[in-house]
């Protein structure tokens, strides 16, 4: 390790840290937002820095960019009161530019004995992080046990190993995660659909001229991460996201996509993936095989099929997360809010 | 004396900080986005701790356990931020509220 | 193998320079639509520059290909959000102030 990539790793660090505390001190949640995404995306040199590229492009798709438009998303709707009904005009040029996405002011403690107290207390934490990463033994955890598995996971790749096959349990509970965040979504915001969101901006002609000559460019891509998790890095995560940006961006062109498809095909989709790695997991346990345990020699070929049905089910899921909440303010004209008390002004 | 400091303690001491801040943030930031925004800066750092772990030596390639694992708990954790994000517009439309304080 | 070496290390340097005037030039201009274009110099210009230098140093034809390939699709992404941002700020400015900028 040299002095050049000991400067570089500093460097990215104290990046990191500056980019945290700007996100987190700064007064308008507008600033927050976009610290935040430059926070993931710097996140994403770190892990590349660390050799775990899957982690980098997992970051930098899920992390910076998935949540970094959810987050802008919603500040659209913190930006504007919440009376936006049919009585006023929500559209108002002034009213995006209001304070109500201002905190009101710096987080600060009552006393000074208690901020003193609350430093030391963090302060003492970082130590105990450190000194127990310090202590601990030095095996090289699973490597090994890996290693010498990998020929007959199917696959090149470790992490895809890990994932899909010898820990393909957590994979598919993830999905099944991913599934209950979306219905937990449906629960939050009532039974609204995915219609489409009166944009008071269109985007103009470039955005849908350039997402008409991406969109299959961008599958394609897709569908060739899928393939290097095989040997590379790469898989079904990074894979399905890509497939969520298409649909995201193919909704903020302004062409409509989810009220399109019909709803047993939207179910199908989420649910895909879960009910996939269910399927082979049963015909395992048939088989008389541990849950989810592949047969060595066709592997790499079930691995593919469940890392392409877990892909088509974590773009559906991701873009219905986007897909759903955007459309939702655009509903408050509907019946499931209209008649509760309004019992605070934020405008105030 | 730097010589000796490798790139993974390096970031594991960052992970320490970033934790504080992650944690000073949930709890000092009124707004329900930022408080968002902080339980996702203290996950990441938690990542960064297992990551930089996983990195400590360096044999045929880095242990892909906890790659693995960072990897699944990247997609849960924006999942729940996601699900976070949808309580929080619930509040602000059924309340006019985005804060827990009582005189917002 | 030398006088390649020297060719990649001249147009980093080069695509660099770029990086750091559209840099300076995001943090210093005045306005959003003159920040936009230092942006885009270091988008366009300072990443071309790095992948052609990068292209003296690649073992396979593919990999050069998608080198070029990550670099066009940088440039239509840029030039979108750039014009997507631009027609924002356009339509948000009051005509005046814009035609006082414009002069």
């Amino acid at each position: 390790m040299t002095l050049l990539d000991q400067v570089f790793d500093i460097v990215v660090c104290l990046l990191l840290l500056v980019l945290a505390w700007r996100t987190l001190s700064a007064t308008h949640l507008y600033q927050s937002a976009i610290f935040f995404i430059a926070f993931g995306l710097t996140m994403a040199l770190a892990w590349v820095r660390l050799a775990a590229p899957d982690v980098a492009l997992a970051e930098a798709a899920i992390g910076a960019g998935l949540l970094g438009v959810l987050l802008v998303d919603s500040l659209r709707v913190f930006a504007r009161p919440p009376e936006t009904g049919r009585d006023s005009e929500p559209n108002k040029p002034e009213s995006r530019d209001n304070d109500v996405t201002t905190s009101r002011r710096r987080p600060q403690f009552n006393s000074a004995v208690a901020s003193v107290t609350a430093g030391a207390g963090c302060l003492f934490l970082a130590y105990v992080l450190v000194a127990a990463i310090h202590d601990l033994p030095d095996g090289g955890g699973l490597t090994a046990q890996a290693a010498e598995n990998l020929s007959r996971s199917g696959v090149e790749h470790p992490v895809t190993a890990v994932l899909l096959n010898f820990r393909g349990f957590d994979t598919w509970l993830e999905v099944g995660v991913l599934f209950l965040a979306m219905l937990g979504i449906f629960c939050a915001g009532g039974l609204v659909g995915f219609s489409e969101t009166e944009n008071p901006d269109p985007p103009g002609p470039l955005l849908s001229w350039l997402i008409r000559g991406l969109a299959p460019v961008m599958i394609l891509t897709a569908a060739y991460l899928l393939w290097l998790g095989k040997l590379a890095p790469g898989g079904a995560f990074q894979a399905g996201i890509l497939l969520a940006a298409v649909g995201i961006l193919l909704r903020l062109a302004g062409i409509p996509l989810m009220d399109r498809v019909p709803r047993t095909v939207i179910k199908l989709g989420l649910t895909f993936g879960f009910g996939t790695f269910l399927v082979f997991g049963i015909i395992a346990l048939l088989a008389d095989k541990a849950f989810l345990e592949y047969p060595s020699e066709w592997a790499g070929e079930v691995i593919l099929l469940v890392e392409a049905a877990a892909a088509i089910s974590i773009g559906f899921t991701a873009f219905a997360f986007f897909a759903y909440l955007n459309s939702r303010d655009q509903s408050t004209g509907n019946g499931d809010t209209a008649g509760q008390p309004r019992e605070t002004n934020p405008s105030q | 004396m730097i010589a000796e400091i490798e790139s993974h303690q390096i970031y594991a001491g960052t992970a320490g900080i970033l934790f504080c801040l992650g944690l000073a943030g949930l709890f000092m930031c009124g707004h329900f986005l930022k408080k968002i925004i902080a339980t996702k800066i203290l996950g990441t750092s938690v990542f960064l701790l297992l990551v930089s772990l996983a990195n400590r030596n360096q044999m045929e390639f880095a242990d892909p356990v906890p790659h693995a694992m960072v990897i699944t708990g990247i997609v849960v954790a924006v999942s729940a931020s996601a699900f976070a994000l949808a309580l929080a517009r619930r509040i602000w439309k059924e309340t006019g509220r985005s804060t827990f304080e009582d005189n917002p | 193998m030398s006088f390649v070496n020297a060719f990649t290390i001249i147009f980093c340097l080069a695509g660099a320079v770029f990086f750091l005037a559209g840099t300076v030039g995001l943090l210093r201009f005045p306005d959003i639509f003159s920040r936009l274009h230092a942006l885009t110099k270091a988008d366009n210009l300072g990443l071309g520059l790095i992948v052609i230098g990068l292209l003296f140093q690649v073992d396979s034809f593919s990999t050069g290909l998608k080198m070029l390939f990550i670099w066009s699709l940088a440039l239509a992404a840029g030039s979108n959000a750039c014009y997507a941002i631009g027609r924002y700020a356009f339509l948000r400015t009051p005509r005046e102030k814009t035609r006082e900028a414009s002069e």
